[in-house]
């Protein structure tokens, strides 16, 4: 069976479980309930922080505790890419005419519209924000392992959707590999065809099987866990540890520092 | 499937807090219809789990079609799994795509009421054209176009509502710009209502038990 990996530019399911069953960073052993915390704290914290700096600050943070867990930092690069080509492409049409100092200007039919320090800035600081947590959320899912991330996500999550949740990650690899493997055949027979709906009919040939073959797969594996005695009641037995004093007091501080941050103006203001 | 493509920090912290609470609501209302309706057997489970995985597999596929396109089939969700297990599977497809940073997780939200509507107008629609027509591809296909056009809708009521940290365009302006992007989403609708409707005429003829309504 091939690897998972579809896309440079999309996280490996197989390297991230990898990564989180070996990683052995001080973060590893921080409490999931910490890790989501911080978490929280994080998105909370991009969503009313204003200012650039700050959130320039916040970013190197997240790189550097990527970078501290042993991360593979050069892929993170790739990763990047998505978040980024998302925020831009949805952003872009809205950066014009923004109050600042004009860089240049477009002929436009409803008049002529400028780019500005504050659009360009605005723009820098939507990257910006949008990396903080995809860089957190990464590290967070490549320091704990698979057992600990099951067990706290089916204390989240009511049933069904808790044992949806686990029965689609158990799912999740092999369908990935079904689609990768599905993709290099295409590419051994002489790759994909031309034509719009040729491609698009030859694509959806290989979803559709995707979508057959994992459930018949599935099916399996359930026949399989039913005659084990399973009735919709996947339990993730994995202890999960609560966060210890000093999960606590970081949450604590980093909850009172945003307030304060934001009671008093000092976060960013109108400024960006 | 329509999905906001905005990242932590855009929208204000108001809008995410009016939208989850939303969505919330939305999920509790479809978790209470499944567990009233005993569709939580493991069969049902099993295909909630596995258009689960393969949506977010298929998601990670660029379709070498206008120079590359993602697809996320929640139509396709929808039509195989109802508007209630299909408000679930979305969820989860909206969690494991922020946690490896496609869209942000104060966005999840407002993206699990766009695909809820997704899927609930994708499945009425197959349904009802079942009375009109015999082709599961056209019933797809059709589903499809109509509830990537009502995510469409949402999306841009959303975003014009919450409205974007720092941006000053007016009302207008916003509307614009988002009406381009809504013109994009279109077109790729009409690729994923292609792909859709093959991939339920395929499931059909192979399966015919897992598309509901499929004779």
């Amino acid at each position: 069976m091939p690897g998972t990996a579809l896309s440079s530019h999309v996280p490996d399911p197989d390297l991230i479980s990898y990564l989180a069953e070996r990683n052995t960073s001080w973060f590893s052993r921080a409490s999931p309930w910490t890790k989501a915390g911080v978490l929280v704290w994080l998105v909370v914290a991009v969503t009313v922080i204003p200012s650039l700096l700050v959130t320039g600050l916040l970013l190197s943070v997240v790189i550097a505790l990527y970078a501290s867990c042993g991360l593979p930092v050069r892929r993170l690069a790739g990763w990047c890419v998505m978040p980024v080509v998302f925020v831009v492409s949805l952003v872009i049409l809205m950066i014009w005419s923004v109050p600042g100092a004009v860089l240049f200007s477009l002929p436009f039919p409803g008049g002529p519209v400028s780019l500005t320090t504050g659009g360009l800035s605005l723009l820098f600081l939507l990257v910006g924000k949008a990396l903080v947590t995809v860089i957190y959320s990464l590290t967070f899912i490549m320091t704990t392992p698979m057992a600990e991330l099951s067990a706290f996500v089916s204390r989240a999550l009511p049933s069904p959707a808790d044992q949806i949740f686990l029965l689609a990650y158990r799912f999740l690899f092999v369908t990935l590999a079904t689609l990768a493997a599905m993709l290099t055949a295409i590419r051994a027979r002489g790759g994909l065809v031309s034509g719009v709906v040729s491609q698009t009919r030859l694509m959806a040939e290989v979803f559709g099987l995707l979508f057959i073959r994992s459930f018949e797969r599935s099916e399996r594996v359930m026949k399989a866990m039913q005659s084990r005695g399973y009735r919709h009641d996947l339990i993730a037995a994995t202890p999960v540890t609560w966060p210890g004093p000093g999960g606590i007091a970081v949450l604590a501080i980093a909850c009172c520092a945003l307030g304060a941050a934001v009671a008093s103006g000092a976060a960013g203001g109108a400024g960006i | 499937m329509a999905h906001i493509h905005l990242q932590d920090g855009a929208l204000p912290l108001s809008a995410l807090l009016l939208w989850w609470a939303t969505a919330v609501i939305l999920l509790l209302v479809c978790i209470w219809l499944v567990r009233r309706r005993r569709t939580t057997d493991p069969a049902v489970i099993t295909i909630a789990a596995f258009c689960t995985a393969a949506a977010f597999a298929v998601f990670q596929v660029s379709l070498p079609v206008f120079g590359g396109v993602h697809i996320n089939l929640t139509p396709l969700i929808g039509i195989l799994t109802g508007p209630f297990i299909g408000g679930i599977v979305v969820l989860i497809v909206n969690l494991l795509s922020a946690a490896i940073g496609h869209g942000g997780y104060g966005m999840i939200g407002a993206n699990l009421i766009l695909n809820i509507v997704e899927v609930t107008v994708s499945y009425l629609v197959f349904r009802v054209l079942a009375r009109l027509t015999s082709s599961v591809f056209t019933r797809a296909a059709v589903a499809t176009v109509v509830g990537l056009v009502a995510g469409n809708l949402v999306m841009i009521g959303i975003i014009v509502v919450s409205g974007v940290q720092g941006v000053t365009l007016g009302l207008a302006g916003m509307i614009q710009g988002l009406s381009l992007i809504a013109a994009v989403n279109l077109g790729v609708a009409v690729i994923e209502a292609l792909v859709t409707g093959f991939i339920v005429d395929r499931i059909a003829r192979a399966r015919p038990d897992l598309v509901r309504g499929a004779s």
